[in-house]
């Protein structure tokens, strides 16, 4: 399945990021026309550095130049593809709320399903003297009988648990955040950046699978290069994350679709 | 006496041996340096055809053009080599929305070179681009090359004034108020001193390499959003051709900086030139957003006073805001349009 099915579709859909991003997107199209990159080669005989990466500090610096001609978003979202990699990490039931404590995201997430609820909570604010409606909130779901999934940095998720009251506390399923260069053995967590959002989670196979229908990973010489296939802006094309992490994509041996190994 | 021509592609031909020294001959400006010129005809929506006619062997002509075919889209970045087979030429200079797009060296003040562009530019245009060559465009035509270019089924329309500061014989900026209404001499004296006396702005005009590119290019995009009453909206300024119009030697930026956050609050871009700088670019941040109101004028002593203080003939302030610029000191030259059907 790998070799003929998912892969050819994967391949297919990058290649189409990246001809659509040097027809577009101003700094790959600066950045490849004039340095180069490889897999594919847009200009015959310049290959550049890194295959044509940029490491993700570069993409948010030139943000502006990451929207496309056509005008778009000019910043990241970074709690991008939670609803897609929830299910293949931890699938909630129908009414859970989905809480997300980090910091690093001030908004909730907006492609979650509709029948999940959503809803970001800064772990500041839980050691603050004002309680937070979300905690409330989180608290009275639980009272309810109905299910809360806490996604975020594990000393987040511990600082909500904490605040919780003690016979309620257990009960909340949790979903840590783990970036590409910490992946650990779960059996529960999320690949997340800060730029490129959720990239992946582990699956029931144990295995840290991509969300592959919209993200697409390749090795380069300086890491592991991370596209949105989906995203139109800001466009974020081979993306070093995490400073580059060395790994390598191969195909699931019981699903067929592509993990990453690190 | 033996003419001959050389049609480049930026894209794809190395900078001509001749290319430093021919910019300086013809008093091109920064817009004009070949690494400049590269980064502008990639990310560009059309091919940007830079001709060079040469007269004994050494260049006699220059001219920059876009060809605008049935290929060229809105929000796509030239697709092809050729870039379509039926199209017209935009002349047009690469940086600058104030200067001709052409420079003929046995140019005479009767026509400005345009009689040239139609006797020597076209036909050599016709030949590399065959018969879909059907129009042609000349912007920033000034007044005496009108009448060249006017005749049957063309189209010559008045656009845009340029304005432009005459800063030769003036001592400094109050050489330069002393001319303008008193209302208005008064409230830049007030403004003036409100940025001097703001101890948290640092103002400070600088080689371009001193600037960081990719803070600039944000910068640029308040401004240039307010441009959009065109019917072709030009594209804005991307960080990677920032990046080498700043480091050549004749860009100079007119900086306002936060002294605590190294916040760029405002900026203007120049393109220098012994005798007539060209101010490419201003951008402020909105107030709302942190900027400084009446920057804008701020700018124009500061620029008005650099030019005085380093000899320059006058600065060319560009389009856009005649009236407010005429009620600056800025003389307005007519500038022309010409549609010409080939």
């Amino acid at each position: 399945m790998w070799t003929s099915g998912v892969n050819a579709l994967w391949r297919a859909a990058y290649r189409r990021a990246v001809r659509s991003a040097f027809a577009t997107v101003p700094l790959y199209r600066e950045r490849w026309a004039l340095g180069g990159r490889t897999d594919p080669v847009v200009v015959p005989g310049r290959t550049g550095t890194h295959g044509g990466a940029i490491t993700a500090e570069e993409a948010v610096r030139k943000v502006v130049d990451l929207v496309p001609l056509a005008g778009g978003a000019a910043s990241p979202d970074p709690a991008r593809g939670l609803g897609h990699v929830l299910p293949l990490a931890r699938p909630p039931r129908p009414g859970t709320l989905v809480v997300v404590v980090d910091p690093a995201i001030p908004r909730p997430p907006t492609d979650l399903p509709n029948t999940l609820r959503g809803c970001v909570l800064d772990p500041a604010s839980l050691t603050g003297g004002t309680r937070p409606a979300a905690l409330d909130e989180v608290v009275t779901a639980l009272r309810r009988n109905g299910n809360v999934t806490a996604v975020g940095p594990d000393e987040a998720i511990a600082a909500l648990v904490a605040a919780l009251p003690e016979d309620l506390a257990h009960r909340v399923d949790r979903l840590p955040h783990r970036a590409l260069d910490r992946l650990d053995g779960g059996p529960f967590g999320l690949i997340h950046d800060p730029v490129l959002g959720y990239l992946g989670g582990i699956g029931h196979c144990g295995r840290w699978h991509l969300d592959w229908p919209r993200v697409y990973a390749r090795r380069t010489t300086g890491g592991l290069a991370l596209t949105l296939l989906r995203q139109s802006s800001p466009r974020l094309v081979d993306i070093l994350v995490a400073g580059g992490v060395r790994g390598e994509v191969a195909p699931c041996p019981r699903h067929g679709t592509p993990v990453v190994l690190t | 006496m033996s003419v001959d021509v050389e049609v480049l592609d930026p894209r794809f031909d190395p900078e001509p041996a001749y290319w430093s020294a021919l910019r300086e001959r013809a008093g091109l400006r920064a817009d004009w340096a070949w690494e400049v010129l590269v980064t502008q005809a990639w990310c560009a929506r059309t091919p940007q055809p830079v001709v060079v006619l040469r007269d004994g062997g050494a260049p006699a002509a220059v001219v920059a053009a876009a060809w605008i075919s049935t290929h060229s889209r809105r929000h796509r970045f030239v697709s092809s080599t050729r870039g379509g087979r039926l199209g017209g030429l935009d002349v047009r200079s690469p940086g600058s929305s104030a200067v001709p797009g052409w420079w003929f060296a046995d140019a005479d003040g009767a026509d400005a070179g345009c009689g040239r562009l139609l006797t020597r530019y076209v036909p050599v245009m016709r030949r590399e681009l065959g018969a879909g060559l059907r129009g042609l465009l000349v912007r920033q035509v000034p007044e005496a090359g009108v009448a060249r270019l006017a005749g049957r089924f063309r189209l010559v329309r008045r656009t845009e004034d340029v304005g432009v500061i005459d800063t030769a014989g003036l001592a400094g900026t109050e050489d330069w108020l002393a001319g303008l209404g008193k209302k208005r001499r008064h409230n830049l004296r007030r403004i003036a001193e409100a940025v001097r006396a703001d101890p948290a702005l640092e103002v400070a005009m600088l080689p371009g390499a001193e600037v960081d590119p990719v803070r600039l290019a944000a910068l640029l995009r308040h401004n240039e959003r307010k441009h959009h009453d065109v019917p072709i909206v030009p594209l804005p300024q991307f960080t990677g051709y920032l990046t080498r119009l700043l480091r050549q030697p004749d860009v100079l930026v007119l900086r306002y900086q936060e002294r605590a956050t190294g916040r760029l609050v405002a900026a203007a871009l120049v393109l220098d030139h012994p005798n007539w700088p060209v101010v490419r670019a201003w951008s402020a941040l909105p107030v709302d957003d942190g900027g400084r109101a009446d920057l804008y004028f701020h700018f124009y002593g500061e620029t008005v006073r650099w030019a005085a203080e380093s000899g320059r003939h006058g600065v060319i302030m560009g389009k856009k805001l005649a009236h407010l610029k005429k009620s600056l000191g800025a003389r307005l030259v007519p500038q022309y349009a010409a549609a010409i059907p080939l």
